[in-house]
Parts: C-alpha cells; sequence; structure tokens
C-alpha cells in the first residue's frame, strides 16, 4: 500500500516537475526549430553569407552611459556620420563614420530643438531633419545638432524622406480607399501635391498599402510596399516611372500567404488578423535599391539593379535576431552595411561585410 | 482474477491521479496569470510589511485618503510619476503607498525623497492579487477616506494625463467646470476673455457662428471630427450667410506661420485664427490647473445677437447632441 503511495507521489512530482521545466525546455526547442528553418530557407544559389564586423554603441561611451533603448530608424549624412533615433530616449545620437559616439541631440520636451518619441530621419542639404512624432512637427537641426527651424505636421504619416531639392515626401495613413499614397511637402510645412494610387482591395485597404520610402540621388522616390513584392518608382512631381515585381522566392510565398489571408477576409473571415511585413526598410541609390526582408529567419538585404532585377543577396542570421532598419555605404565598391537591430537584451547597430565576392548570375 | 482486477482498478487509479495533477498544474499556472487582472471598486483587504519591518495593512488606511502605486520597473515614467504625485501633494490630507519589488532603490530614496511614503516589498506578487494589478503591470490607485476607488490608471499615463485631476477633486474639493469658462446662454460680448471672438460676430452678418477651441489637431486622433464638421458647414453653405465656422488655436501651442500648413495639409478654406493675449491667458489657467484633455476640442454655436446657444467639450458627453443641433441648422440653411 504504502509502496503504491509513494509511486503516485512520484508520478505527480514527475508531472508537476515536467511543466515546471516547460519553460527552459521551451527555448532549447525554439533554437532548434530556428536552426531547421534556416536549413530550409530557400536561398538563391549564389546568396552571400554577411559577417558582423563591428558593433556599436559601446554601454560605456567617454563618460556617458549609452544604451539604445528604443532605436527606429538610422540614416547617414554627406560627411557619412550616422545618426539614430531613440523613441524612448526622446533623442538623436550622433556617430562618426567609424561609429564613435559624437553627441545626442535633443533632449525630452516640447520647446525648440526638444523631442517626444523622434522617429523617421532625413537629410536636406547638410541639415538632420527628425519627424518629432509626440510633438507632431517637423525639426531641422545643423551639423552640430544646433536646433535651426520646425514646422507642425497635421496628417499622421507612416514613412517620411527627402529628396536632394529639399522636398519631404510622407506616407499618409490613409482615411479612404482613394487616398493617395504619398505627399510632397516643402520645407516650410506646405503640402505642395500628393500622387500614387494605392493597391485596391476590399478589406484592410489602409493597412495594405503602407509604404516605405527612399530617394535616390536623382531626387526620384521609390516606395516598397509592407505587405508585397513590389517597388515602384515616381519622379518628383509624381510620375510613376516603373513598377517592379520582386523575383525572390520567399518573398514570393509570403506575398502569397498574404493574398490568401486578404480573400479569407473578403469573405468575412476574421479568425485571422494582420498580415506578413516582408519588406522592412529600404534604401535607394543610383541605379536600383536595396530592400531589408526578414520575416524570422535570416535576415536578407537584397540589392537590385535599375530594371528591378535581384543582383545580390546578402544574408545574416543570428537567433532572436530583429532588424529594424538599415544603410548601405559602399566605398568603392566594397559594401558595409549598417544594420539596426533590436534583440531581447540590447539594441545596436551592426556593421556587417559579405564573406566572399560574388552575385547572382 | 480478483488480484487482476485489482491491479486493473489501481492503474486506472494511478491514471486518474495523474490526470488529475496535470490538470491542477496548469490550472494553477492558469490561475497565476488571470487572476490577478480585474477592476477594483474599493481599498482591499491586505496585510504587508514596511521597510522598516512594521506590519502594515487595509485597517491603517480606513478614513484616510490613499494614494496606491505599484511600480514594478525603475524606469523613467513610474518614478516620475510618484515623484510628481509626491512633490505636488506632500502635506495634504493623503497617505502615500508604494508597492514595489525594487526594495533597495527606494529604500535609498526613502528618508531624502519620500520620508512620509510607505513602503510596501514584502511578498509583491501578494500584493499585485490583492489589488488585482492586471498583468504585472506598473499602475495606481486612489482611494477615498471611505476606501471607495476613485481612479486608476497606468503609471505610464504621467501625472498631468493621470491622477491630477482626481487628485485635485479628492483633496482640494475642486472641480473643473466648463461654464467657468465658456458659459452657456450668455452673451459673448459680456465675457472679457472672448471679446476676439465677439469682435468676429460684429464684423460679419450671419446667422450663426460656430467656434472650435483647439489646442492639438491630428486628422486621426485628436479634432479630428471638430475639423471635418467645420468643414461639412462650411462646404454646405454655399452661399456663405448662414453659419460662419472658425477655428481658434492655443497661442501656446500654434503660431501664424502654422496657419498656412494647416490650410495646405488639412485643406481648411475656413477661417482660422490665433487666440488673442486674454483667451489665452484665461484658456491656458485651466489648462495648468486641470489638464489640456478636457480644454481642446471645445466647439461652441453663437447666435447673430451673441448668445452661446449650443456647446460640446471632451467629456460632456453630448457630441451627439450637439451635432443634431448644428447640422439641423445647416439643414435649414438650405432652403434659403
Amino acid at each position: 500500500m504504502r509502496k503504491r503511495i509513494l509511486a503516485k507521489f512520484c508520478i505527480f512530482l514527475v508531472a508537476l516537475s515536467s511543466c515546471l521545466c516547460q519553460e527552459v525546455n521551451d527555448k532549447s526547442v525554439e533554437i532548434v526549430k530556428w536552426k531547421k528553418r534556416l536549413k530550409d530557407y530557400p536561398f538563391p544559389k549564389c546568396a552571400i553569407t554577411l559577417e558582423k564586423i563591428f558593433s556599436f554603441p559601446k554601454i560605456k561611451e567617454g563618460k556617458e552611459d549609452l544604451y539604445l533603448w528604443d532605436p527606429i530608424s538610422i540614416i547617414e549624412n554627406r560627411k557619412k556620420d550616422i545618426f539614430i533615433s531613440d523613441k524612448k530616449a526622446h533623442c538623436i545620437y550622433q556617430f562618426d563614420p567609424s561609429g564613435k559616439y559624437i553627441r545626442a541631440i535633443g533632449r525630452e520636451g516640447q520647446g525648440q530643438g526638444e523631442l517626444i518619441r523622434p522617429i523617421e530621419l532625413m537629410c536636406i542639404k547638410d541639415y538632420l531633419v527628425v519627424n518629432d512624432s509626440g510633438n507632431r512637427r517637423i525639426q531641422f537641426f545643423d551639423s552640430n545638432g544646433n536646433y535651426v527651424k520646425s514646422f507642425k505636421v497635421f496628417k499622421t504619416y507612416s514613412d517620411m524622406t527627402a529628396n536632394k531639392d529639399g522636398l519631404i515626401f510622407a506616407a499618409p495613413i490613409r482615411l479612404t480607399p482613394d487616398d493617395l499614397l504619398i505627399d510632397v511637402l516643402n520645407e516650410e510645412g506646405k503640402l505642395l501635391y500628393s500622387f500614387g494610387k494605392g493597391l485596391k482591395f476590399k478589406v484592410d485597404w489602409n493597412q495594405l498599402n503602407r509604404v516605405k520610402l527612399s530617394t535616390n540621388s536623382k531626387g526620384e522616390i521609390l516606395i516598397a510596399f509592407w505587405q508585397f513584392a513590389i517597388v515602384r518608382k515616381y519622379s518628383a512631381e509624381g510620375t510613376m516611372l516603373a513598377e517592379y515585381r520582386i523575383e525572390h522566392k520567399k518573398m514570393k510565398s509570403l506575398e502569397k500567404m498574404n493574398m490568401n489571408r486578404i480573400s479569407l477576409r473578403s469573405k468575412g473571415d476574421k479568425s485571422k488578423s494582420g498580415y506578413i511585413v516582408m519588406n522592412f526598410a529600404l534604401q535607394a541609390k543610383e541605379e536600383g535599391f536595396y530592400t531589408l526582408s526578414f520575416s524570422g529567419t535570416p535576415v536578407e538585404i537584397l540589392e537590385f539593379n535599375n530594371e528591378g532585377k535581384l543582383v545580390n543577396d546578402y544574408w545574416f542570421a543570428e537567433y532572436e535576431y530583429v532588424p529594424w532598419d538599415f544603410f548601405v555605404r559602399d566605398e568603392a565598391g566594397a559594401k558595409k552595411i549598417f544594420v539596426l537591430h533590436r534583440g531581447l537584451h540590447e539594441n545596436e547597430i551592426d556593421i556587417l561585410i559579405p564573406k566572399q565576392e560574388g552575385g547572382i548570375k | 482474477m480478483q488480484k487482476f482486477k485489482k491491479m486493473k482498478i489501481s492503474k486506472l487509479i494511478i491514471a486518474i491521479t495523474i490526470f488529475i495533477a496535470i490538470l491542477l498544474v496548469v490550472f494553477l499556472r492558469k490561475e497565476r496569470r488571470t487572476e490577478t487582472s480585474g477592476i477594483l471598486s474599493s481599498l482591499p483587504e491586505f496585510q504587508s510589511v514596511d521597510i522598516n519591518g512594521k506590519i502594515f495593512g487595509n485597517s491603517d488606511l480606513l478614513g484616510k485618503n490613499v494614494y496606491v502605486q505599484f511600480i514594478n520597473a525603475l524606469d523613467h515614467d513610474q518614478l516620475g510619476l510618484l515623484d510628481a504625485v509626491y512633490s505636488n501633494w506632500r502635506g495634504n490630507d493623503i497617505i502615500f503607498v508604494v508597492c514595489t519589488k525594487e526594495e533597495n532603490y527606494l529604500r535609498a530614496k526613502h528618508e531624502s525623497m519620500y520620508p512620509s511614503t510607505i513602503i510596501l516589498n514584502s511578498n509583491y506578487e501578494y500584493l499585485q492579487k490583492a489589488f488585482k494589478v492586471p498583468y504585472n503591470l506598473g499602475i495606481y490607485y486612489l482611494f477615498d477616506k471611505s476606501g471607495k476607488c476613485i481612479d486608476t490608471g497606468r503609471n505610464t499615463v504621467g501625472y498631468v494625463e493621470g491622477p491630477k485631476v482626481s487628485l485635485i477633486s479628492l483633496i482640494k474639493k475642486d472641480k473643473f467646470v466648463m461654464a467657468d469658462f465658456i458659459p452657456i446662454n450668455k452673451d459673448i460680448s459680456t465675457i472679457g476673455w472672448l471679446k476676439q471672438l465677439g469682435d468676429i460676430i460684429r464684423e460679419h452678418d450671419k446667422e450663426y457662428y460656430l467656434f472650435a477651441l483647439l489646442t492639438k489637431i491630428c486628422d486621426t486622433c485628436e479634432g479630428k471630427q471638430t475639423i471635418q464638421l467645420l468643414k461639412n458647414v462650411y462646404s454646405g453653405d454655399k452661399k456663405k450667410y448662414f453659419i460662419y465656422p472658425s477655428l481658434v488655436l492655443n497661442a501656446n501651442k500654434f503660431n501664424q506661420g502654422d496657419i498656412s500648413s494647416l490650410r495646405s495639409q488639412l485643406n481648411i478654406e475656413y477661417r482660422i485664427e490665433i487666440a488673442d493675449h486674454s483667451l489665452n491667458e484665461k484658456w491656458n489657467y485651466y489648462i495648468d490647473k486641470y489638464r489640456e484633455l478636457e480644454l481642446s476640442d471645445i466647439v461652441f454655436l453663437v447666435e447673430k445677437r451673441g448668445i452661446i446657444k449650443e456647446l460640446f467639450y471632451p467629456g460632456c458627453n453630448c457630441w451627439n447632441d450637439f451635432l443634431e443641433f448644428t447640422l439641423s441648422i445647416a439643414n435649414s440653411m438650405q432652403k434659403y
């Protein structure tokens, strides 16, 4: 009898400990799954691995403790200084071209030069231009981080960029299905014109027309749809110059999943909400563009030529690595990719370089 | 045969025991997550120990105004709220109770910054459960002397948008009344701080004037419906002689330069003014004393002879009545 009770008690203990240990096991199971997903990932044959060579900022930068609380956007100016907006620290961090900390621009507040939840960053001439979202304004700072001017923003924008002529292109949150994709503002905040017809959908037409923006050295503007393998190029005046359908196996399959979800939701099935984002960020270059793609595994920086053909597929994989924004620095053909990554324990900028020369033939 | 039966039964008992044990564990794990969430209507019964080791419970708080804050992380928002509440209301008829896991930090601050605060650190999870703190959030509660919960919210909303107005009402017995700022059924020309608006009425010969006072404008948030209403009224009044809409902006938030951006970005054709000194002073007096939330998006309709006829403001729960009245006038203008 005693033996039987003891046996029952042992079984109870085993059941209890197995439940409690579940959380610990969950992580190792997740890592195994992640490795399998990476192994099964449909890389193009000549995909190029990226190698991390340096990360910044270091927690101790000079006399100050520097930690990126909620970094949103990264950009480099003409002098190749690097700027990062931190939404939670309510400031912009400036680094030299090698990643050495220079200064923090702005502090929390509503006054001139003060910021609340800064998000997008732009460079107009030598000015750093900040979307100061909490104060609903755009602020201009000079190269030393001093306040220059600002204007108020009354519309809600999901992304912003500026071209060489000082025109600011902004993607508004669409309030009606007929709203256009891009607003063009001047440096005084005057809305000059709008352009770009959205993709037509019966449901979620606002969410499905979110775009990432970037301008090239000719002043043209490129837009990448968040949930579709589509990039468009417009002139600054709003004439559509090209629409590229991205030929990439994984992106095509994600797009198909989004299309299936749209079809279900159109039929009134609300069980699946939200869509997969495939274009996290976009960077226009003189002839072509780069996109940052990520769907859990791995991070891919895709390089396209002026015809929208994939010419390089750079990839990087690290468990629990979430890229947020990026830019590519091309120094005489040698590429350095700066990725703003948000991790579980730290947020950093990683400098990645291609491990081997190559390209997609 | 009997032995075989006995063995079968004992195996069955073992299987049931395991099943119950697993169910129990799963249930308890779920319980841990859900039992803490809920809405607290009055000061709960609890007993804890403060940082000096003194036993402390709800009986020590009966008959007193009590501010309770749960701090789950030492971040700027949560400590900022505690600092603001403490510095503004210390020495008044209120007890401050802070529940935290961050014992060492607050112990160090206790004597220097919050000497009259009761800091509870023992068994944080028990306190969370007693106060029904949802999902381990950092939240605050305000209880009056009868133990009734009169305000609660997340620490991250901050002092001004959070407990400020409730504290003023509880301690100072002072409540914001919109009629003190925009008195309905009164002649606008007799109200000093509304002189600017009286001048607009004198300048024109319209049947009605629709004024909207705004401190914040955005196409997807504050002021959205007001901007749209004024737009509808303006575009509907084709002959432009019936209702005259004007947007009046707070001068602390906007300047003349913002008007052209606003016009172009939101496609506004009707009149936009920046509040003059006397209106701005009065307006900001109330904003500072209470909070901006109730003092932006105030819309009122004034008759030709200057009488304030209909008023809408956040918190009045009268948008539909206001809209109905305004639209009935707008419809009647079609007959002209």
